[in-house]
This record gives C-alpha cells, structure tokens and sequence, in this order.
C-alpha cells in the first residue's frame, strides 16, 4: 500500500521531480554559475514571453486540442505598431493601450472566422501567420526600429534598471522588498493550500494524504524562498516578473474557478454534450482566440522593452516555445493537459535547459538536439502512460 | 466479450483524444522543423558544428519527427475506427 502512495505521488508529481533533477545536473555542470542572481533574473526575464503565451496557449488547448500558429506573428506586428508609435512620440501608455487593442482586434477576427465562420483553426491561425509576418515586414520596412522610452523599458522589462525599487531601503546587496514579497508570497500560498484541502475534506471529497500536502508544499515554498533571495541579492523583483505572475494568477483562477474556465474544459472534453447542455460553444471559441491574441500583444510589450527594439525576426518560433510547454507541462500526471502551473513548469523547464546550455556555452546546433531530444522523451512518456492507462 | 489486444494504439484518447492528436502532429513538425534549421546554420556558418554530425543528428531527429505524426495519425485513425464501429453497433441496437 506504501509503495503504491509513493508511486502514486511520484507519478503524480514527476515535472517537478524531473525539473529538480535537471536544475542540480545544470548546477553541478557550470559549478554553480546556472544557479547565480544574475542567471535567476535572466531566465525569468528571457522567458516571460514562454509564460505568458503558453498560458494563452493553454486556453486554445482546453477548447479541444486546437492551437494559434500566429502568436510569434502578433507579438512581432503589436511590438513593431509599438515601437513606431512611440518613436513618432506617442505618450507610452497610449501605446500600450494600441498594442493590446491590436491584439484584441488579431485575436478577435481570427475568432470570429473559427467560432462563427467555422475555418479550422490551424488554417486560420496559419493564415494569420504569414498576414501579420508580411505586415510587420511592410510596417518596419525590414529595418529595425528603436525604443528609446526609458520608463517603458523599466516597466515592461528591459534594459539595466528595470526592477521594482526597493522602497523599504535594504542594503547593499540585498533587496528588502523583495525579501518580503517573497515571504508574503509563501504564506499566502500555505493560506490556499490549507484552505482548499479543508474546505474539500468538508465537502467529502478526496484529498492527497497529509504528508505528501505537506512535502509538495515544502519543496515549493523552499524553493520560492530559494528564488527570491537569489533576486534579492542582484537587483531585486525584474518587472517583467509582475507580469508574469499577475497572468498566470488571472488565469489560473479563471481555469479554475469561473464558469468559462469550466466551460473551456467542458468544450474539450465533449462539444456536442456542452452544446445540448444549452452552452454557446461559439461564444467559448471566441473567448479563447481572442483572449489569446490579447496576451500575444502583452508578449510583444515585454519583448520590444527587453531588446528596446522592434525587427521583423521577433517572435520567430514563439508559439512553438509555446507549444512545447503546454506538451511538456502536461505530458505528466501533474494535472493532465490542462493546467495552468503544469504549463508553467514545462516553460521553466525549457529555459532552465536552455539557460543551462548557454552557460554552459554548449553550440547552438548541439542545443536544438538537446530540445528535440527533450520534446521526443515527453512524447514517449506520454504514450507510456497512455498505455498503462489502458490496462 | 473478447479482451482488446492492448497495444500503443488502442489507447483511449477519452477527453483529451484530439489534443493529443493536435499535439504530436505539432511537435513532430517542430523537431522536422529543428532538423532543417540545423543544417542550415551549420551551412551558413553559424554553427560550429561539423557537417557530418549535424546531417546525422539532424536525420535523426526528422525521423523522430516522422514518427511522431506518423503516431498521431495512426492514433486519430484508430480512433475514427473505433466511433464508427460503435456507430454502426448503436444502429443494429436500434
């Protein structure tokens, strides 16, 4: 019976496991240097792109397996709009509002023609990719357009100075703030944590055993903990990381506990059973393609504020690095395909690796291999699986 | 009733059967995708890469990327099979 619980937990939590795994095998090859302030703050502000798109991604998943091939498109056409309204002087946050409202409007159209008109969705969203590739080649003339606004560049991520101050005056080399926020943000996850498995062994449903609550809410909190003194000591909270978390915060309460969270699983799950249940399965499409088109644009914010430029190559292959999240993230038992931390931990697991890889100084051709080999093994671990199921 | 011969194919795809359909048939194009991308920047220069060993790694990884269509679509072929035996089974009930 022991032997069961404990496959049952590993099982259940092999991403982070294999997370864990691939951190110390990278801490032990660069000695160390993957693990440095520095690396942290990198991976999180290299990655956000990965986070946020893969959560938008995640929703297009749910409705039924469907994908947006046009995100890396978005981001580029939205980031070049950006970029060139505020070279022409354009207040920054008239800009963002045109960004995200060009999103809306991407993701809308392309909505529109999936739920209303019924144009499968890769074809449409591959449409879409070569449209708004072309048009932000025309847009930017194939030159590369600067971004000289330093406050965009320090709220969005980008550039040397862009992280939250620290308003409760720490010293040299370590950021008081962000210490807090760190352990502010611990206590409110063990005050969740608590309070969904009280409230569900109220209600008679099944819970995890007390000791393996307790065990995933230490190794998570330990490495919160981990993470936010590493921040703490380079230059604190990068602002790139508030986006990040204010997304997968939304969404995940949205996957979670709203009606149209539940309605994305249902549409998933069995569409002809949703539509006789009297739900508008037209109206969830369009919610979750031109939810995604909205944080496309939020992707390319972040992105044309790290490299303080805008050029037509951006976002090349992004909705793949979105794609093999999702996969990644959900081709364990952590959730299945549809949640929003699985998703999550498939896109650290990517930047870990390639992170570690750059450290390592590894060549780029060797590093596709890496990825490749990685997707190749998720696969068969999925079809494993799948199988065992089935006995 | 005869027990199923259990095999990587008759798994059932339940709720997430088309996601994961959808799913291998990206990722396969993607690792074909990586393949290409290899050889051209070892071509071009970018890589340091000798040639041999990226027309072998990159092979390989087409391959795997084969593969792994070929495996999705097998499995959305089996599955069709399977609705459209149930199908005609519900229809002789009837």
């Amino acid at each position: 019976m022991t032997k069961t619980k404990v496959m049952n937990w590993l099982q259940k939590n092999t991403m982070i496991l294999i997370l864990v795994l691939v951190v110390l095998f990278f801490t032990w090859q660069t000695q160390g240097k993957i693990l440095l302030p520095q690396n942290i703050t990198n991976l999180i502000a290299q990655n956000a792109y990965v986070f946020i798109l893969a959560t938008g991604m995640l929703l297009c998943i749910l409705t039924g397996g469907n994908i947006d091939l046009s995100v890396g498109s978005v981001v580029c056409f939205a980031g070049a709009v950006g970029a060139l309204l505020m070279a022409k002087g354009m207040n920054m946050w008239l800009a963002v509002l045109v960004m995200l409202a060009i999103g809306l409007l991407v993701g809308g159209l392309q909505a529109f023609c999936i739920a209303y008109i019924h144009v499968p969705p890769f074809i449409t969203t591959l449409a879409g990719q070569l449209i708004f590739r072309g048009l932000s080649n025309v847009i930017l003339n194939g030159r590369t357009q600067t971004v000289n606004v330093q406050m965009f560049k320090d709220v969005f991520g980008g550039g040397a100075t862009c992280y939250v101050p620290d308003l409760l005056g720490g010293g040299e080399g370590m950021n008081l703030l962000c210490l807090v926020v760190g352990i502010i943000a611990c206590v409110i996850y063990l005050a969740l944590t608590a309070r969904t498995r009280i409230t569900r062994i109220k209600k008679g449903y099944a819970v995890d055993s007390l000791v393996s609550t307790i065990v995933r809410s230490v190794v998570i909190v330990a490495v919160l903990m981990f993470v936010t003194v590493k921040l703490s000591q380079y230059k604190g909270i990068p602002s790139a990381l508030i986006w990040v978390a204010l997304v997968v915060a939304v969404y995940a309460y949205i996957t979670s506990k709203t009606t149209m969270g539940r309605y994305l699983y249902a549409v998933g799950g069995n569409e002809k059973a949703t539509k006789l249940s009297g739900i508008d399965t037209r109206k969830v499409y369009f919610f979750a393609y031109t939810n995604m088109g909205f944080l496309a644009a939020l992707a390319g914010i972040l992105t044309i504020a790290r490299m303080a430029s805008a050029q037509p190559t951006y976002g090349d292959s992004y909705e793949m690095d979105a794609i093999s999240s999702c996969f990644i993230g959900g081709a364990s038992a952590y959730g299945g395909v549809g949640t929003v931390p699985g998703v999550i931990i498939g896109a650290v697991l990517m930047g870990v690796i390639n992170l570690g890889m750059s450290v390592m100084g590894i060549d780029q051709n060797f590093q596709k291999v890496v990825k490749g080999a990685v997707l190749l093994a998720a696969v068969i671990f999925d079809v494993i699986s799948k199988r065992n199921d089935t006995k | 009733m005869d027990k199923e011969k259990k095999s990587i194919f008759n798994a059932p795809l339940n709720m997430d059967g088309s996601t994961r359909v959808t799913l291998l048939v990206v990722v396969g194009g993607y690792l074909i995708y990586m393949a290409y991308q290899m050889v051209r920047d070892t071509l071009s220069g970018v890589s340091s890469m000798g040639l041999t060993t990226t027309l072998i790694l990159a092979g390989l990884m087409a391959l795997a990327g084969i593969a792994v269509i070929g495996y999705g679509v097998c499995l959305w072929s089996f599955s069709r099979k399977k609705k459209d035996e149930q199908k005609s089974e519900e229809t002789d009930e009837e």
